[in-house]
């Protein structure tokens, strides 16, 4: 569905996590479910939830992925943006799906398909990437900035 | 299931959008084109079913906020907007 591209280094834009996310095609395991909203708090920062309308059990984990290392990000060109309804890809705001209790206990993030949710138009879409150095149970320690390692 | 056979070259239609085109054939394996709209997301079954499964973990994984508190490392709690590398 998207090529990767040249990737904005802009800051983070804020997003509105009050208004409904629509996912016009739902979400891979929740396919039903086109409705959700992101849930922050400050207990769970920097994680946040994306929660669905249709069942408020189902709630998935996210990290923004601009707070990572830069060269853990999802890239996204204009066009595969626009194909998302932004204008460009500063317009989309790039999520991973974090999984809190993988085998041996760590935290593991799937980096093969980041959630990508258009800023304005409050859209999102689960986007499976085809490269195969991705993986879906990446720890997320190895995203993390060298700076804030301990 | 509708079982159709084709040859290299030639095509199925789907509706109004989609068109699946044989492009080559041989050694145990197929090589189709498809074209459908940008909207109609299309993926390899294998690599969809495996995001699937990661979904319903990382749901299950999340049913309780407390484990989630406290199983964050303290280099991820810090992680805010201002630490990053560039």
């Amino acid at each position: 569905m998207t090529e990767p591209g040249p990737s904005p280094k802009s800051e983070p834009q804020k997003i509105e996590i009050s208004d409904p996310i629509v996912f016009p095609a739902g979400l891979p395991g929740f396919e039903s479910h086109r409705q959700f909203t992101l849930e922050s708090r400050s207990e769970l920062r920097p994680f946040l939830l994306l929660r669905s309308l249709d069942d408020s059990e189902i709630a998935l984990p996210l990290i923004d992925c601009r707070l990572l290392r830069v060269s853990a990000r999802p890239e996204l060109t204009d066009k595969a943006a626009q194909l998302l309804g932004a204008k460009n890809a500063t317009e989309v705001a790039p999520f991973f799906v974090l999984n809190m209790d993988a085998p041996g206990g760590s935290i593991t993030a799937n980096t093969s398909a980041p959630i990508l949710i258009t800023i304005g138009k409050s859209r999102g879409f689960q986007v499976l990437l085809d490269n195969a150095e991705l993986k879906v149970d990446e720890p997320l320690m190895n995203l993390v900035p060298s700076g804030t390692r301990a | 299931m509708l079982v159709l056979t084709r040859k290299p070259g030639e095509s199925i239609r789907i509706g109004d959008g989609i068109i699946v085109k044989v492009l080559e054939s041989g050694s145990g394996q197929v090589k189709l084109g498809i074209s459908a709209p940008d909207s109609m997301p299309i993926h390899r079954e294998e690599i969809y079913e495996r995001i699937r499964a990661e979904n319903l973990s990382a749901v299950e994984a999340a049913e309780s906020v407390d484990k989630m508190i406290t199983s964050m490392p303290e280099e991820i709690r810090s992680l805010t907007p201002g630490k990053r590398d560039e």
